[in-house]
């Protein structure tokens, strides 16, 4: 069987893009919360216009799974389905994020609970994902985890590494530099595992970076052996 | 793809056609055609739209209850939105939702002006009546014979018959100026009542269309649109009474004669 990779956010642009490209090497199984990812799945089937019947079972198709992620009996439903349909889970990707620019600081005094939620969103979620699938199914897989080169990988961003000030992107990029530090904890954490943890931190997509140029660092990650690795992705190069 | 790719030249081969699956199958189809016959139909389209407000005697009419201006699709009309009215695109629309090739079609242009309200949900599963002694590879309603919705003979010489709407392509053109939050997009629903459920937005944009086999699980009606008008061309495909109540049982709204 072909290893699977477990995507959130795979409705936003690269969400979609790493679906599309990982489903030639994984099984995947696309989280998504409420608009459908751009990928073929057993709830969108490209149209024969030769008049063949649809068939959603097919290859190559990406499995779908609707859920809040910042709702924990979502997260722990979506583990439990991913397991129960491939029996396993080799590769978490969290891509999905909140990318909002709130403002000000000196103005969320009079501001709703925005910020609160997209902390939870990018950082809190991503980890407790990771959390439930460890407990439901690498807690004691030990072996198979090293044999299988499983590991994490947080999408974050390049202004979780710098500060652009001016823009209102505070709490955005607070979130971002709080989940590269997560990262690098849960490397320490799932090291006795044989799980990898890292993360990768590109500049706006695809405006400075090619969206295909975030992937194609993603699969890198994906195949290498190294942990604990927060990886920026800049236009012609790739630095940790 | 080959074989249908070829026998419609007007198709563009770069053209993306998806199956969806909720809250009800359906296709959506972008780049629908090639840049030179989706131009045709967009000037014939606004032809007949600036007309609207250029003469005394508009082709577009309202309806009551319902803030579109329409114009009903005739055999003329039919021949100026080739290929969307031509046999071998009924052909096509037919063999994607599995269904028995009729002739019979109807359909219509819609203009929807900037800040109309949105329609009401409905599934277009319904009795729709033609004449029996009109024949072709393609049927338009001929409405001087008998009415489409009840089957009421307006001649002597009329011999309405019943079939049943089997299949609904909306084809979104003319709709340059819209933007996400311009609303006009055709909402999707898992039921009768507007809010329950996923509400899924088709946006109208120029060269896309959406087609969905009609059924007593197909609602569907126009968001408001704040922000833009929204243009469309209409097709509806059409079944016998008796392989729609094979599938469907008495699900089906049978309008008759009153």
């Amino acid at each position: 069987m072909r290893p699977v990779c477990v995507i959130t956010g795979s409705a936003g642009s690269l969400g979609s893009a790493l679906s599309r490209t990982l489903l030639a090497t994984h099984e995947v199984a696309a989280i998504y919360r409420q608009n459908l990812p751009d990928v073929a799945s057993q709830l969108r089937t490209p149209a024969d216009l030769s008049g063949e019947p649809p068939n959603p079972g097919s290859r190559n198709q990406a499995y779908c799974i609707q859920g809040d992620l910042t709702n924990d009996a979502d997260t722990r439903r979506i583990v439990e389905v991913v397991l129960a349909r491939f029996g396993r889970i080799d590769v978490v990707i969290n891509s999905a994020a909140d990318i909002r620019y709130h403002g000000n600081l000196l103005d969320i005094g009079f501001d709703s609970d925005a910020v609160e939620r997209q902390l939870v969103t990018n950082c809190v979620a991503p980890m407790k994902l990771v959390s439930v699938i460890f407990h439901e199914f690498w807690k004691h897989e030990g072996r198979a985890n090293a044999q299988n080169n499983r590991c994490v990988v947080n999408i974050s961003s390049v202004s979780g590494l710098y500060v652009f000030p001016s823009v209102g992107q505070s709490f955005y990029s607070a979130s971002k530099a709080a989940l590269n530090f997560l990262t690098v904890h849960l490397a320490y954490e799932l090291s006795p595992y044989s799980v990898r943890s890292n993360a990768v931190c590109p500049v706006r997509f695809p405006e400075s970076v090619p969206t295909e140029k975030v992937v194609s660092t993603v699969q890198e990650v994906i195949a290498s052996h190294g942990t604990g690795e927060v990886v920026e992705v800049r236009r012609n190069s790739s630095s940790r | 793809m080959i074989s249908t790719m070829e026998s419609i030249e007007e198709l563009d081969p770069d053209g993306q056609w998806w199956v969806h699956e909720r809250p009800f199958r359906h296709i959506r189809a972008q780049n629908v055609l090639r840049k030179e016959a989706y131009a045709q139909l967009e000037a014939a389209f606004a032809k007949i739209r600036d007309g609207t407000t250029a003469t005394d005697k508009p082709q577009l009419q309202t309806r009551q209850g319902y803030d579109a201006l329409m114009v009903a699709m005739t055999k003329q009309l039919a021949a100026e939105f080739a290929p969307l009215f031509d046999h071998r695109w009924i052909a096509l629309l037919a063999r994607l939702l599995d269904l028995p090739l009729l002739p019979q079609v109807d359909g219509g242009l819609h203009h929807i002006p900037m800040g109309s309200r949105s329609g009401w949900v409905h599934n277009d599963y319904c009795s729709a009546w033609f004449d029996a002694g009109t024949e072709g590879d393609v049927v338009l309603p001929d409405r001087t014979k008998c009415d489409y919705f009840t089957g009421r003979p307006k001649a002597d010489a009329a011999r309405p018959r019943e079939f049943i709407r089997a299949g609904t392509m909306i084809f979104y053109l003319d709709n340059g100026d819209w933007r996400p939050g311009a609303g006009g997009e055709t909402g999707l629903y898992p039921t009768a009542r507007a809010g329950i459920g996923t509400v899924t937005g088709i946006p109208p944009v120029s060269n896309s269309l959406l087609l969905f086999r009609c059924s007593p699980h197909s609602y569907h009606r126009l968001i408001a649109n704040p922000g833009c008008a929204r243009n469309s061309i209409i097709l509806w495909l059409h079944e016998t009474v008796q392989h729609a109540t094979g599938v469907w049982g008495n699900a089906v709204t049978r309008r008759k004669v009153t």
